[in-house]
């Protein structure tokens, strides 16, 4: 895993490397989370870096948001929740169904706007950001990975990852080298040219997994990302993520029922009923920091 | 590659919604093909009468009339701005047939020859010579007639009865010519002799006989102006200026095209709607692909791109199937109808490159709705639909 990881590097990093090289901190160790963090555009990427070295890569703050179910019929998904989450944290968000966990994903992952409150992706308030900002924010800035059913299923694994880079504006060429370097990444460069269906639900989550790391975001969320996999599996998936986000210092969000997600992250928040009940922050997340 | 793996998703059903597109295709190829022929005989009509002024009998209408007098021709030449009258006699090849054909009969024309020099589009030969003053016995055969009678240059070939010898076959033009044989105009009186009853032959000059007579004007003057100034001053005729034809044909042709393409349009309208129908079942069965694709950075255009290609696609492949089925049955038609020397159906560049970009076109514009619909779809409602 970490021999293929610094080829990885090795293989794409020349360009961005010039991009990022003046500000590159060895204190912090990472040319590699230098080359995960740069965008397509160079401008970007640098102020992208420079405002998380400064603050939390996710601000929340009472967040609200309802949905219509119909005439006066209202859900309160979220009920003025509020969390920060630090560059490079790998964070569970746990909770009962209903409890606005999913929500919370959708908001910070720029995929919906909340009806009140703020939410802050590495210094940038995303409320008023048109359609459009929010598209692009979301191929530059975050990553996704859903539970199973997650690939475009006329794709290849390569297609698949490779069209996340597309959409970000990369040529196709690109997009496909760089593509390949991360199924590499993720240990299954063999299956490069398979669909969905002839993959296995651990190898079809390892291709979203890259896939979300295409653009090199600097947030990774998961929607119950090990939901359908046997317990074997799962851990395995766990294990690629926990290793991407010690190497890259890329920020994991993954809102889970599976307790062993939870317990191999670096903090548990624990949703109830629209609202953050417990931030929870194991010992051993100080060596992270 | 992308676009045409979703599009075959369900084959069947993709298969089903092209079919529809094939049929509509079909119908315009076929239809069309017929119209472009029909079209072509026309522009020729229009050419060959584009420069003169056509006398028929006053009784007669059409190119077929009754018998006229050759003597005409001086009194014909004798009216201001007229420069040569040209006598001739057409018949019918096959004096069974009753003409009653869609398309071109197959005709017999004898020319006196004066005409040479004056007609502003003469007919020229692939193989062998042109009519000449003093032909007897010899005639020129139209390239389709040529065909069909399996003549050759040199050869004797059998006119109502007699022998004649082929001395030219003329290019193609794909109207009337191809279908005619050209002799002299005693020839031809001959023959329209031969085929009235004993009993009345006596009481006929053959040699005074002609069916028309072909004024052609000097220069500078307007052919329609003397056709009136010969309606005003030779009696017993008809003159016809080249604007009698175009109105009274060029009319009828466009009433004919519009049913025609009407049809064939109406078939691919409704092929549209099936397209349609198809693309909006697409999109609804990949809501959840939808979210994802947006939720990885795919903007607005994105998705509208890849419905309307898919579309599009179907289009594309409706058009084509039904370009090459139209070409074949356009084919056997043609073979079917080739027995009978008349090829009733052409397949132009115009018609094929316009009828594959119309449906292509079609399935843009069908797929342009359901795209829009999935373009707008919200992410978040996109992810969350099983």
């Amino acid at each position: 895993m970490l021999g293929s990881m610094s080829s990885y590097t090795l293989a794409t990093s020349d360009r961005h490397r010039q991009l990022t090289a003046p500000t590159r901190d060895p204190k912090n160790g990472s040319s590699t989370r230098a080359v995960l963090t740069a965008n397509t555009a160079g401008a970007k990427a640098e102020k992208t870096r420079a405002t998380r070295m400064n603050g939390p890569v996710i601000e929340v703050r009472n967040l609200v948001k309802r949905y219509r179910l119909g005439k006066n019929n209202h859900v309160h998904a979220l009920r003025g929740a509020s969390l920060r989450v630090e560059a490079g944290e790998m964070v569970a968000i746990v909770g009962p169904s209903g409890s606005g966990k999913s929500t919370m994903m959708h908001l910070i992952g720029c995929l919906d706007t909340p009806d009140s409150g703020d939410v802050i992706i590495n210094g940038r308030r995303t409320g008023g950001l048109k359609g459009r900002e929010l598209t692009t924010l979301r191929s530059t800035e975050v990553g996704f990975i859903f539970q199973g059913f997650n690939l475009v299923p006329t794709m290849t694994a390569l297609e698949n990852v490779a069209l996340a880079a597309e959409y970000a504006g990369l040529p196709r060429r690109a997009s496909r080298a760089r593509a390949a370097d991360l199924l590499e990444l993720v240990g299954i460069a063999d299956r490069a040219g398979h669909l969905p269906s002839e993959l296995s639900g651990g190898q079809q989550q390892r291709v979203a997994i890259a896939r979300a790391l295409i653009n090199r975001p600097s947030i990774v969320f998961g929607d119950e990302p090990t939901g359908d996999l046997d317990t074997a599996t799962s851990d395995e998936i766990i294990s690629v993520m926990r290793t991407i986000n010690r190497e890259t210092g890329t920020t994991f969000v993954l809102v889970t029922h599976n307790p062993e997600v939870a317990e191999a992250c670096d903090r548990t928040i624990r949703m109830r009923d629209g609202r953050v009940e417990d931030d929870e922050r194991p010992a051993r997340v100080a060596t992270i920091a | 590659m992308g676009v045409i793996r979703n599009v075959f998703r369900r084959k069947m059903r993709a298969f089903l919604t092209i079919f529809g597109i094939t049929i509509g295709v079909l119908a315009l190829v076929v239809m069309g093909a017929m119209a472009e022929k029909l079209n072509l005989l026309v522009d020729g009509g229009i050419r060959y009468y584009g420069d003169k002024v056509t006398v028929t009998d006053s009784g007669a209408n059409g190119a077929l009339g009754g018998p006229l007098s050759v003597t005409k021709i001086k009194e014909l030449e004798d009216v201001e701005g007229a420069a040569r009258a040209s006598a001739s006699l057409s018949m019918l090849l096959d004096p069974e047939s009753t003409g009653g054909t869609i398309g071109v009969p197959q005709m017999i024309t004898g020319t006196d020859g004066r005409q040479r020099g004056y007609e502003s589009s003469e007919l020229k030969c692939a193989e062998g010579r042109n009519l000449q003053l003093g032909d007897k016995g010899v005639v020129v055969l139209g390239s389709d007639l040529a065909t069909k009678l399996d003549a050759e240059v040199g050869k004797e070939v059998t006119v109502r009865g007699r022998q004649f010898e082929v001395v030219g076959i003329t290019e193609r033009t794909l109207t009337a010519p191809d279908q005619t044989v050209m002799m002299s105009l005693a020839d031809a009186q001959q023959l329209y002799l031969d085929d009235i009853p004993e009993a009345m032959r006596a009481s006929v000059d053959a040699a005074d006989l002609c069916t028309s007579i072909a004024v052609f004007a000097r220069d500078g003057v307007d052919p329609e102006k003397l056709a009136v100034s010969i309606g005003n001053t030779v009696t017993g005729i008809t003159a016809s200026g080249p604007r009698a034809f175009e109105e009274q044909v060029g009319s009828q042709m466009k009433i004919f095209n519009s049913i025609i393409y009407g049809i064939a349009l109406v078939s691919l309208l409704v092929g549209s709607l099936s397209v349609i129908n198809t693309m909006t079942m697409s999109v609804a069965e990949r809501t959840r692909e939808i979210g994802i694709r947006k939720a990885i950075g795919a903007t607005h255009g994105a998705i509208m791109r890849q419905f309307v290609a898919e579309s599009a696609v179907i289009g594309f492949a409706g058009g084509v199937t039904g370009l090459a089925l139209g070409a074949a049955v356009v084919a056997a038609l043609n073979a079917g109808g080739a027995a009978s020397g008349t090829m009733l159906f052409m397949i132009t560049t115009r018609l094929a490159v316009g009828s594959l970009g119309f449906a292509v076109l079609l399935g843009v514009v069908s797929g342009i709705y359901p795209a829009l619909h999935a373009a707008n779809l919200s992410p978040v409602k996109a992810l969350r639909y099983e």
